[in-house]
């Protein structure tokens, strides 16, 4: 039993220094390699005809700022090759009426009100919005964003290589002043984006479709027939990404296509949100990591990346699990080595814990931003560390649940009547937006 | 709103800098190697000082000063302490106390959820190290200043650390190196200090709390101060090239 549990605590410390290594590896290439900026060629040279897909539940506080934002993008709008479609999925307040009022003031704005259905989701609103779509390049914003008037001509630019089907632009807290939560998730979003997204990029490796501030070819996503995104999962960007690069195509990150965002405002809202990405993200895990590692269209390096992006939710509750094992050790039969074993632990977990970038990365990002001031928030991040863990622990136990009981059942029926039906009980459950509410707050509203 | 070219530059990193920073990390490989012995004599006798300021009684047995005494193992330092026997009414108090105050985190709703979690973590250690109490009874092993209760270890790391990502930031030498000795003389101090508090805390409560003190707050409080010390350094090298945004910030 001793040495089962020291072997199960080195292997949880080689995965753990594994990913310390890739995120260095990360800071050092962002910060100091020469960084792949062939798409900045082509902007305002490649403007493709773009659709960009709205989904909306109860938006009536941000609604107008994105529809204005959108309105004043710098793009060619003739001939309909600027096209809005603004999906409101059920909303019972009074984003109907301002999506109708911008749909009856500009031409290229179309309204799509969605009443009807069993899935009432966001990947089934975008699925609801694509029918609707007559343009190559579709494009996708949440309706808290804020897009610069050069996001979408940045955004489409990487369309220009013919093996690029996906896209994604930069995200920045647009409240990042409003609590001690969006400051640190500030932190996050530039490590994450500035550093972690980018050097992929620039490593030829896996940079990932967030859900927004980013798009798709409309072939590539015709090739699942009307069903574009998949309307139950919890992480339809990931999924996304994953096919793509498993049928041999390519996601491009674009850094120069920044886009704000309203960021979560407690930590309780943020453990939520966390919690049901990671659910998402881990379903991806379980769905795509053979098909990964054992990919003839990736290269090894772009394995290597692909399957650790898809652990990376599954590292807080292997954190847990070493945390157990390292108490049990300390408390019955320690090695002489045990005490150390676990200081290194916590150590190197620090850095490496969930979707969180190493305090290396937030201080490159920070200084390649050139705020200084953020960086004295770094100490904080370690009750933050800790939340993730747990609730990372709590959405891997969950999504395999899931993932065993649910999603199973819900696959073997579907493939038994061939259509996307559930049973009146999992409807309840699984077939409703999991979203936060967005306040309209921002500095620069 | 921040330079729009942000996305697309990157840093001219400072080799020379680099280089300099990678000599001084192998040097502190190879010093606390070497000098282990003498690391850990002016170690120990630090902790001693601050016993005796304490009030703390206590023997300390240097290599080839035994006493009579021969060292518990090896040719270490050697801290001698009468240990505080925990009774049982202290430890069922200790473990009452424990989950009443997890009890009450869960209850008040004012508390951010990750200040509720790293609460209860640090209460949850405080109920292992009980665990750890009621059974392995006897004193603790590690009462030698060694590899494990001197700090030494993070010598190394603190400066492989920061060597990798401070060092090769476009900023002045000055500024990194104070930083980088800053940090490493705060860890000696640190290090002499809690294991000064681990020694008062055999002597006053017992075996938990020692080793509650001596690999807790060593685990996790090394990290702060270092990022602390990154934080101070990186805040330094960010506005010294951007100036005209010191006076704005």
């Amino acid at each position: 039993m001793s040495l089962l549990v020291d072997v199960a605590m080195l292997v949880i410390v080689f995965i753990i220094f594994a990913y310390a290594i890739r995120h260095y590896r990360f800071y050092w290439n962002r910060t100091f390699a020469i960084q792949e900026q062939s798409s900045l060629d082509f902007v305002d040279a490649y403007t493709p005809a773009v659709s960009i897909v709205l989904p909306m539940k109860n938006e009536e506080k941000v609604a107008s700022r994105l529809l204005d934002a959108l309105v004043k993008i710098d793009y060619p709008k003739e001939n309909g090759r600027y096209e809005i479609i603004a999906v409101d999925d059920h909303s019972t307040d009074k984003t109907p009426e301002i999506v109708d009022n911008y749909a009856a003031r500009y031409g290229f704005i179309k309204a799509v009100h969605r009443s009807g259905g069993s899935v009432l989701t966001k990947p089934a609103a975008l699925n609801a919005g694509l029918t609707f779509v007559n343009n190559e390049i579709v494009l996708f914003f949440d309706a808290d964003y804020v897009p610069p008037r050069d996001c979408v001509k940045r955004l489409v630019a990487p369309f220009a290589n013919p093996l690029v089907v996906g896209v994604m632009g930069r995200v920045i807290p647009i409240n990042s002043g409003e609590t001690i939560v969006t400051r640190i998730l500030d932190l996050e979003r530039a490590a994450a984006y500035q550093v972690d997204q980018e050097a992929r990029q620039n490593l030829a490796l896996i940079p990932q479709f967030g859900g927004t501030v980013g798009g798709f070819r409309r072939a590539f996503l015709s090739e699942r027939g009307h069903s574009h995104f998949d309307p139950y999962h919890f992480a339809e960007d990931t999924d996304m990404t994953y096919r793509a690069y498993l049928s041999g195509w390519r996601v491009s990150y674009v850094n120069t296509a920044e886009c704000y965002e309203e960021v979560v405002a407690k930590a309780q809202q943020r453990g939520v949100q966390v919690r049901r990405w990671a659910i998402g993200h881990n379903y991806c895990l379980f769905d795509y990591l053979l098909r990964t590692a054992t990919s003839r269209f990736l290269p090894f390096w772009r394995k290597l990346d692909g399957v650790m992006l898809l652990g990376v939710y599954a590292m807080p509750f292997l954190q847990m699990v070493g945390w157990i094992l390292g108490i049990y050790s300390y408390l019955f039969q320690p090695p002489f080595w045990s005490p150390l074993l676990f200081a290194l632990f916590l150590t190197l977990a620090y850095n490496v814990v969930g979707n969180l970038a190493l305090f290396s990365e937030i201080g490159s990002a920070c200084y390649l931003d050139r705020r200084s001031r953020s960086i004295w928030l770094l100490p904080l991040m370690l009750p933050i560390v800790l939340y993730y863990v747990i609730v990372g622990t709590r959405a891997f136990i969950d999504s395999i649940i899931g993932h065993l009981f649910v999603r199973r059942k819900r696959r073997k029926e579907a493939s038994e009547s061939q259509e996307n039906t559930l049973s009146s009980n999992e409807k309840q459950v699984r077939t409703e937006w999991r979203k936060t509410q967005h306040s309209g707050n921002s500095e620069h509203s | 709103m921040m330079n729009p070219m942000r996305g697309s530059w990157s840093l001219q990193a400072q080799k020379a800098h680099l280089v300099l920073g990678s000599v001084i990390t192998a040097a502190t490989i190879l010093l606390p190697v070497i000098f282990r012995q003498q690391y850990w004599a002016v170690h120990a006798v630090f902790v001693s000082s601050i016993l005796r300021l304490a009030k703390i009684p206590h023997s300390l047995l240097l290599p080839g000063s035994t006493d009579g005494i021969e060292p518990v193992r090896g040719a270490n330092p050697t801290f001698l302490v009468d240990i505080a026997g925990l009774s049982d009414t202290a430890i069922v108090a200790i473990v009452a106390v424990a989950i009443l105050a997890m009890l009450v985190i869960v209850l008040i709703p004012r508390f951010s959820p990750p200040f509720k979690i790293v609460l209860f973590f640090f209460l949850a250690l405080v109920l292992v190290n009980v665990a750890y109490e009621v059974l392995h009874h006897g004193p603790p092993m590690p009462l030698q200043v060694d590899w494990l209760t001197s700090g030494i270890v993070i010598i190394p790391l603190i400066t492989l650390m920061l060597n990798f990502t401070l060092f090769p930031i476009p900023g002045g030498l000055l500024t990194k190196l104070a930083g980088l000795f800053g940090c490493l003389v705060f860890s000696f101090a640190w290090s002499t200090l809690r294991f000064s508090l681990a020694l008062a805390s055999l002597f006053h409560l017992g075996t938990a709390s020692y080793m509650f003190l001596e690999y807790v707050p060593g685990a996790f409080l090394d990290f702060v101060y270092v990022l602390l010390f990154y934080s101070l350094v990186m805040y330094q090298l960010t506005t010294a090239r951007s100036p005209q945004r010191r006076a704005s910030i």
